[in-house]
């Protein structure tokens, strides 16, 4: 199989582990306007729980995979209670900061809890390869490929068909409005947050074990799952999932047949051009002045 | 930031020794090897400096990698803390930045950036305490095209003074024993994702690949390159891929055949003396893991401070350490002897350590840069 192919490939995967990042990102962001440059540290944590749950708590892979999500899920929970729910609504800037300030926090507590060495994370997949057609793929990035379309799938339906996605984007579409018909906001945000840091938990130990699992990505990570999530548009989960895809692949393709050390680059001039043709994104809808 | 020792006074017996590293970030592991190495090294010496009536201080100061953050902490070192002697930094662009202060306040700087810029900047207070770029490119390139056979090398950097020198060297050093670079190939600092770099190398099927990068970054590198197919034996790295890294991220099955250098290695025959069996020892105890690459040159430039404080007859201060560290007087460490060149550059013998099947490295090949030769 051809150069192209195996690029395609590459840029897909990438793309989709982009858009399972940024899941979390659009429920929170699309709910509540919230800004979480923390976001990325239940990605990280994700991967360092695992490391503990298999190596200390000698448990399997996949009961680490469930639990290492239901813990996150849970941090999001503690987090939204203690700290995000006392700005909520309040100036943005200072939700930035904080969250910033936050993800520093938790890299370097992150730090001296499992230490600054590099570390990798042993799944029963992470050490096989996959070769088919002539095309190259870790075995771990295959599932978190296949995993990252059931996941957003299953979020999706949650969103669209349950009481408590109705909910959600009642809330999304009008705040108050939803508020004044009943929806209780501390619960419902308790979910969200749940979902959000939950999907990204899971996200990281996914994706992680095919990669090595260092402290110091949390802020990129964030960053570069909210251009996902701006270019697919606010509140569009297949809007991310294409999103994701156009940088994913983008990325890859600038740097087989362009120049290397372009992914930066290349993923925010993208967001650029999105945001100057068109700013409500992708898949989101133009909202009148 | 931290600080341990023998003695808070500021006697005049007391050496001072700030060390300026990035002790957060991606670089931090190789910063707690390198500080073991110099904690190993005042711990073994202890007895000396004590029948000399020298007590020592060492105090910890994060550069986060960066600048700005650099010539900070390099200040505090010398305005608050007084330092004798600055360790550190360890990014050549954060060396760069702090010689000049360095040479205002007049203390030595053992830097462990490898930059030849740092060399040519006319410092005064300037100590590289490891070889230059080009001992590592030499010693890896001749066992890989004399011995591996390597005609086409696509070399892997990172876009960085410290990668961008690794490649020119490497150029030349393969132009120099009838091989070729026929592809480089630069990535980000930070960058995690390399799929498309290693589909980019695999597709050039060249004999070698060497990886000059630091850290975790280029151990990612490595593993992605074994998952697009590219074998092992072809894969070689330069001192920043740390083995204990390596050793970590890489299965033993997936290692074979692979080319790390290291300045330390406790299986050459060489380096098998009692000081050095009792570095291993005494590192290992501290750290947990065996010395590598870091933390032998931790205990190197732990030595040279400790010689040149030995040296010193009258009050230690940064003048009196500065004028015994830049002694060009040839000294055995645990790499061997090591020469400190008219350049004021360490020339530190290096060692090409193999992989076999089982995941064990083993030493192949050693080199020492002819300018310590003469």
């Amino acid at each position: 199989m051809d150069v192209l192919t195996q690029q395609l490939l590459n840029g897909a995967t990438t793309g989709m582990t982009l858009a399972l990042i940024a899941l979390g990102i659009n429920l929170i962001f699309g709910l509540f306007n919230f800004v979480n440059f923390a976001h990325g540290a239940f990605y990280v944590l994700g991967g360092y729980l695992a490391i503990t749950a298999m190596s200390s708590l000698g448990m399997n892979y996949w009961v680490a995979l469930v639990l290492v999500a239901i813990c996150c899920g849970l941090l999001g929970m503690v987090l939204d209670f203690t700290i995000f729910q006392r700005i909520l609504g309040r100036d943005p800037n200072e939700s930035m900061i904080l969250t910033f300030g936050l993800a520093l926090v938790i890299e370097e507590t992150i730090r001296l809890t499992w230490g600054p060495t590099p570390r990798n994370i042993r799944s029963p997949l992470s050490e096989e390869r996959v070769s088919f057609l002539g095309l190259y793929l870790n075995a771990q990035l295959l599932f978190a490929l296949i995993g990252s379309f059931v996941v957003i799938g299953l979020i999706s339906l949650l969103i669209a068909r349950t009481t408590f996605g109705l909910r959600v984007r009642a809330m999304t579409q009008d705040f108050e409005m939803a508020q004044l018909n009943g929806v209780r906001v501390k619960n419902l945000s308790a979910g969200v947050w749940f979902l959000g840091a939950a999907t990204t938990g899971l996200a990281g130990i996914m994706i992680l074990p095919a990669f090595t699992l260092e402290t110091s990505g949390i802020l990129p990570t964030a960053v570069m799952a909210f251009a996902v999530v701006i270019i697919g548009g606010l509140g569009s989960m297949w809007g991310s999932v294409v999103a994701g895809l156009l940088l994913g692949l983008s990325t890859s393709l600038v740097e087989a047949y362009l120049a290397t050390g372009m992914t930066d680059i290349t993923a925010y001039s993208l967001l650029l051009i999105a945001l100057w043709l068109r700013p409500q994104g992708l898949a989101g809808k133009k909202v009148a002045a | 930031m931290s600080a341990c020792g023998t003695d808070s006074g500021n006697s005049a017996r007391e050496l001072r020794i700030g060390i300026l590293w990035p002790v957060s970030g991606a670089s931090a592991a190789i910063t707690a090897d390198f500080v073991a190495g110099v904690e190993t090294a005042l711990a073994d010496y202890k007895e000396q400096l004590d029948d000399r009536g020298i007590s020592t201080k060492v105090i910890i100061e994060d550069d986060q990698g960066t600048p700005s953050v650099a010539i900070s902490g390099f200040q505090k070192l010398a305005n608050k803390d007084q330092v004798d002697v600055v360790v550190g930094p360890l990014n050549s662009n954060n060396c760069l930045a702090v010689l000049p202060v360095a040479d205002r306040a007049g203390i030595a700087t053992i830097v462990t950036g490898t930059a030849p810029s740092l060399a040519e900047g006319g410092w005064k207070t300037f100590v590289r305490g490891t070889s230059p770029n080009r001992v590592q490119v030499n010693t890896l390139v001749e066992y890989a095209v004399n011995d591996g056979g390597w005609k086409n090398i696509v070399v892997i950097h990172q876009e960085t003074e410290y990668g961008d020198d690794l490649r020119d060297n490497t150029i030349t050093a393969a132009k120099e024993r009838g091989a070729e670079v026929v592809e480089t190939i630069a990535y980000a600092p930070g960058t995690t994702n390399f799929l498309s770099i290693a589909t980019k190398t695999k597709n050039r099927n060249p004999d070698g690949v060497i990886v000059a990068g630091l850290g975790g970054e280029s151990v990612s590198v490595i593993k992605q390159l074994l998952d697009a197919g590219v074998a092992s034996s072809k894969i070689g790295a330069y001192g920043g891929t740390d083995a204990n890294v390596v050793e970590e991220v890489i299965p033993a099955k997936d290692r074979d055949g692979m080319l790390l250098i290291s300045g330390f290695t406790d299986k050459a025959a060489e380096l098998q003396t009692d000081d050095a069996k009792a570095f291993v020892a005494d590192y290992q105890a501290r750290r947990g893991h065996k010395p590598q690459l870091y933390g032998a040159i931790g205990y190197v430039q732990g030595q040279m401070i400790i010689n040149a404080a030995l040296g010193i007859d009258g009050e230690i201060d940064k003048k009196s350490m500065l004028d015994a560290l830049t002694t060009r007087k040839p000294f055995q460490s645990v790499l061997g002897e090591v020469v400190l060149a008219d350049s004021n550059e360490l020339l530190v013998p290096l060692w090409v350590q193999k992989y076999d099947k089982a995941g064990e490295a083993s030493p192949v090949h050693f080199y020492v840069d002819p300018a310590a030769k003469s």
